[in-house]
């Protein structure tokens, strides 16, 4: 513990105490005087609302007294033309009465003549009407003084029971009954009553007398003796017991003008706490003088303990300032000589330390500097291992890129390589074309592959693709069928159509000859792997080409140079089929026609091997033009034809052969003569024809060749009649 | 005293004239009479005016109070009792049922102008004698509306039951009537069919009015007005804007006028279910309690009399009250002219049933109200209530004439 501490503490403790001991002293006698004062106020409040019910009992009793005297009453009792009069006289007076509630006239039978407010039910079922025979009988009623009973039907009050009194078997007000007389007669004669008035005063009205002196959560009762009558609270809603003060008042209900009193006694209970809390506002300025009366004994406690403590708390800073390496003095005026000692010693020690700290200081300094030159060096090395190491990752960065290409580039050969073999396998140009759009496009990741190929002798120009959509595929054959024209420029390398590229590599003979082009949707592809495309093109030209030729001397063995209807070598082939065929299939019919040429030796001897040449070449147009597709058609050789008919029964046969002669009647070739001359010729030939339908398939073509020349007979010999 | 006055000359000149005005003066106050009129209608402002012509025009003085409505019977029977009646009184025909109480003098029939309308003049005749003269007739209720709130007035009941809602999302209550005065009810009871006394005898324990009962109870039951409602309803707070409608009676549509001007709106009761209300008609009459043949006042109130049946009065009661006139040619003109709220005036006048003047008439009220009491606030059955009505009636109607 610090000293200036302990100083503070006694110096406070001094201070407070004895201001703490007479405030507590001071406080008891007051809480003392609060709780009689809080008894006083009880009885007060009491003996107000005990003097306000009486109070306004009498004033009520009195004004009763002199409305019973009212002349009006008694004639509504002797006409029925003054009861509503009656009625008004007695609204106003329920209206001008706080404790009543409502108010019955009644004639000398008890029958209920005129009421306001009141239930003519509820009193005919109340205790009221037993009552008031009762008192009549017995003779309590007289001389115009009122007479109290206690109802206990609620019925005679509008609303429920539980809002009137909640208490069980207790009534619910007091019936002033008044009796009414028509004569005033002198004192001491006896009259008798004309009829009576009843009036209603329900404890409802009662307690808002008393009401306004309660606070919120007290209340207010009826009792009779020890019994409960009635209560502003519902039965059993107890306040805390400790919190409660009970305070009774016994007192009745009665003026000077009633026969009878009903003995009342009114308790009030309360909330102490509620009670107390006025009479606690004057403790609180008790309470607030005391705090203040502390709270300055503190403050000069506090001022005292500063002036005498501060030297110390000056010594314990210079101490801290030194413990923390400030040696410097400071000018302060510790008042004590004891301190002012201390101080000076302190001040002689600090010199001696200040100088030690120079020396060390000066030899850091130098240390910091090598530590530095050192620092500068390292990071200069640093530097240059950073720079040696950016430049060896981009070198192995850049062997890496070179090697990966070299490894597709290699890998892109062998395939294409390999496909190369697959492409020396192929027989058709169709194989070519499948096997290029199946397998390139693996190759370049995918890039979809079109194969354009040019027109032949035999075939026109057409485009392969599996994945090019129409409007695509339509472009692109348009412009490649433009390129191919002979007035176009030079294959370009690439085309472009929207935003999609694509790269053509041609495909050409060894004579330099377009045979088609290989079209690879890509972006532009590098040099090495185009030029293997190329080489591949290469190889597929080389394929197709041969393939092509192969088909074109295949052909050229099969077909007649004159008419380039297919020759004798082909008809041998194709019946051969067709026999197979039928052999096969036996229901299926098969026809085959033999035409021979007229007058072929003669033409060629007459106008030469030319205008023989145009016959063949005209007895062959008009075949072309009246056969079907379905009718395969061939030039045997010399002057005669064949047609092997598919389907073919004797009707279609006859059908033709009724075309085909048809035809011959108007065919005219000009012939020149040596001489220059001109002359017109008749086109004619024989035709005869066999079908399955009447021969079996060997025998077909003798048939046809007999049918012919009996045909032929028939021309040369007009007389003869023969059928084709 | 007056030797000494005489003596002192500053004092002569003032005595002098002053006995002069005295002399002059004299024979006139002894020979000048005063008649004292009661009534309780509502608009005053007629009676008034027609006292200063009748001032001026025979140089009488006449002392005119105004009673409450609900007061006037009860204050003349009271007097009676006592024989502190005035000369004349101004009330509804049925007052003259209780000609004996009031100890009103029969009248001849030469206290009849020719042109008094006969309907009007049968209102005042008991047993072939006249107790009264007409001087208006009509007093019928009548539907008023604010045109602030309403567009078009209703009809039917039903249709006001329907306007209820929208009204009072306004802060206005629907209608405001008298509603524990029987004079309201019986125009009810008159639709269901029924009606207080029939040829003289009372007639209320009927099945009409057990019908009438529930349906006037279900009115405020369900809310088109408060169970209180008092004539402040249908006059005061009806002006004030607190109401929509109002059922009032002719009397009270010169102060409507005066008070909403543009926005008073006049309409045929509504019917229930398409069967149009019935409302008593009466007249208002002159009786005179205490009149003797022979006496000073017989010729003055004979004038008075007469005064009030004139056809200029008639005019000009019509003209600045609308209050229906008793003479014949005025009321034909009036009838012929009519428009606007006139002429609903006098349509209403047709739906009407003129109020009997029997003596039993004024016991009937009394015993309407008692029984009506009972059923709304004390429990008893529409059949209880009639049967209660009608019991008390008779008994106290028998007692009356007893005491006759």
């Amino acid at each position: 513990m610090q000293i200036r501490h302990l100083i503070a503490i006694i110096i406070v403790l001094a201070a407070v105490l004895p201001s703490l001991a007479i405030s507590l002293v001071m406080l008891n006698q007051q809480h003392r005087a609060t709780e009689k004062s809080l008894a006083h106020e009880l009885g007060r409040v009491l003996e107000t609302m005990s003097g306000d019910v009486g109070f306004k009992f009498a004033t009520f009793s009195t004004n009763y007294k002199l409305f019973s005297s009212e002349r009006l009453l008694t004639q509504a009792l002797d006409s029925f033309l003054f009861s509503s009069h009656a009625y008004r006289a007695m609204e106003r007076f329920v209206e001008q009465s706080p404790l009543v509630n409502s108010i019955f006239l009644l004639d000398i039978d008890l029958q209920v003549v005129e009421e306001f407010n009141g239930s003519i039910v509820g009193l005919e079922n109340s205790n009221v009407h037993a009552q008031l025979q009762s008192a009549i009988a017995q003779k309590k009623i007289k001389d115009g003084r009122q007479y109290l009973v206690l109802f206990e039907d609620y019925t005679l009050v509008k609303g429920t029971r539980e809002s009137q009194n909640p208490i069980p078997n207790s009534p619910f007000g007091v019936a002033v009954i008044s009796p009414l007389y028509l004569h005033v007669l002198q004192e001491g004669l006896s009259r008798s009553p004309e009829g009576y008035l009843v009036a209603i005063l329900p404890f409802q009205e009662i307690y808002s007398i008393l009401e306004p002196e309660l606070r919120d959560d007290e209340t207010i009762s009826l009792r009779q003796g020890s019994n409960l009558l009635a209560s502003t609270a519902k039965v059993g809603v107890n306040m805390d017991a400790q919190d409660l003060l009970l305070t009774s008042r016994e007192g009745q209900i009665n003026s000077e003008h009633t026969e009878n009193a009903i003995p009342l006694t009114l308790q009030m209970q309360v909330s102490r706490s509620g009670r107390m809390q006025e009479l606690d506002a004057s403790l609180n300025t008790l309470y607030k003088g005391i705090a203040i009366a502390i709270a300055l004994s503190l403050l000069a406690a506090l001022l005292i303990v500063r002036w005498l403590s501060k030297p110390i708390a000056m010594m314990s800073d210079t101490i801290k300032r030194y413990s923390q390496g400030n040696y410097q003095p400071i000018e302060i005026d510790l008042k004590y000589q004891e301190l002012k000692a201390v101080s000076r010693l302190l001040v002689d020690m600090g010199q001696t330390i200040q100088q030690q700290f120079d020396t060390l200081r000066n030899k850091n300094i130098e240390l910091q500097k090598v530590s530095e030159l050192k620092d500068e060096y390292l990071a200069k090395v640093k530097a240059l291992n950073e720079q040696l190491e950016q430049r060896v990752e981009e070198k192995t960065k850049e062997l890496r890129l070179t090697l990966e290409r070299e490894e597709d580039n290699r890998q892109l050969l062998q395939n294409l390589l390999r496909l190369s073999i697959d492409l020396q396998a192929c027989d058709s140009v169709e194989e070519v074309v499948e096997l290029c759009l199946k397998q390139i496009p693996h190759l370049y990741s995918g890039s979809p592959l079109a194969v354009y190929l040019s027109q032949t002798r035999y075939q026109s120009s057409s485009l392969h693709t599996h994945t090019f959509d129409e409007d695509e595929k339509d472009w692109l054959y348009h412009e490649l069928c433009a390129i191919e024209q002979p007035s176009s420029q030079a294959l370009p390398d690439t085309l472009e159509f929207g935003v999609e590229n694509y790269s053509l590599i041609r495909l050409a003979s060894m004579h330099t000859k377009l045979l088609g082009v290989l079209v690879l949707k890509s972006k532009r592809i590098r040099g090495e792997q185009r030029d293997f495309l190329t080489l591949f093109a290469k190889q597929a030209s080389a394929i197709i080409e041969t393939v092509r030729l192969t088909q074109e001397l295949a052909a050229m063995a099969r077909t007649d140079g004159l008419t380039e209807l297919a020759n004798r070598k082909a008809f041998d082939e194709a019946y051969e089929r067709e026999r197979i065929t039928h052999e096969r299939y036996p229901d299926r019919k098969s026809a085959i026609f033999i035409i021979d040429a007229n007058n072929l030796k003669f033409i060629n001897d007459q106008y030469g091997h030319a205008c023989g040449d145009r016959l063949i070449v005209t007895v062959a147009g008009i075949l072309k033009r009246e056969c079907r597709k379905s009718d395969q058609i061939f030039r045997l050789g010399g002057d005669e034809f064949a047609i092997i008919v598919r389907n073919g029964g004797i009707e279609i046969c006859q059908a033709l052969t009724d075309r085909l002669l048809n035809a011959q009647k108007n065919s005219q070739i000009q012939a020149v003569r040596e001489n220059g001359s001109t002359q017109i010729l008749e086109v004619s030939f024989s035709i005869g024809f066999a079908s399955t339908e009447e021969a079996s398939i060997g025998q077909l073509l003798h048939q046809a060749d007999k049918r012919m020349y009996e045909h032929k007979n028939a021309y040369r010999n007009p007389t003869e009649t023969a059928k084709p | 005293m007056p030797v000494i006055f005489l003596h002192n000359k500053r004092c002569r000149l003032p005595i002098c004239l002053f006995l002069a005005l005295v002399l002059i003066t004299l024979p006139s106050a002894v020979h000048s009479a005063s008649i004292e009129l009661w009534h309780a209608h509502q608009a005053r402002n007629f009676i008034e005016s027609v006292i200063e012509v009748f001032e001026e025009e025979a140089g009488i003085d006449a002392k005119v109070v105004a009673y409450s409505p609900d007061s006037v019977k009860a204050e003349l029977l009271l007097n009676s009792g006592s024989g502190l009646l005035p000369d004349v009184i101004i009330v509804p025909s049925d007052f003259l049922g209780l000609y004996h109480e009031l100890r009103l003098a029969s009248l001849p029939p030469s206290w009849n102008l020719p042109t008094t309308g006969k309907q009007a003049l049968g209102t005042t005749q008991i047993n072939s004698n006249q107790y009264g003269i007409p001087i208006i007739q009509g007093n019928h209720l009548m539907l008023f509306y604010n045109k602030r709130f309403v567009d078009k007035p209703a009809s039917t009941w039903k249709e006001l039951l329907e306007k209820k809602q929208a009204l009072e999302a306004k802060n206005i209550s629907t209608i405001g009537w008298n509603y524990g005065e029987m004079y309201w009810f019986v125009s009810f009871l008159g639709a269901f069919g029924g009606w207080p006394m029939d040829a003289g005898k009372i007639t209320l324990n009927t099945p009409e009015l057990v019908r009438t009962l529930p349906f006037y109870q279900s009115l405020s039951s369900r809310g088109l007005l408060p169970q209180h409602c008092d004539y402040s309803c249908a006059q005061r707070d009806f002006v004030n804007g607190k109401f929509a409608y109002a059922i009032n009676g002719d009397w009270a549509y010169a102060d409507f006028k005066k008070e909403l001007g543009q926005d008073l709106g006049l309409a045929l009761l509504p019917t229930i279910e398409g069967i149009p209300m019935q409302p008593m008609s009466s007249t208002y009459v002159l009786a005179f309690p205490l009149l003797k043949p022979n006496s000073e006042k017989y010729e003055i109130l004979l004038e008075l009399a007469r005064l009030f049946q004139r056809e200029d009065i008639q005019r000009q009661i019509y003209d600045d009250y609308q209050l229906l006139p008793i003479n014949k040619t005025v009321y034909e003109q009036v009838s012929s002219q009519a428009s606007g709220d006139a002429r609903i005036i006098l349509e209403q006048l047709n739906f009407t049933r003129p109020m009997p003047s029997d003596p039993g008439m004024s016991i009937a009220w009394q015993a309407m109200s008692k029984g009506y009491q009972r059923y709304m606030n004390h429990g008893f059955s529409a059949e209880d209530a009639a049967a209660y009505m009608q019991n008390l009636a008779e008994r106290e109607y028998e007692r009356f004439m007893q005491k006759k």
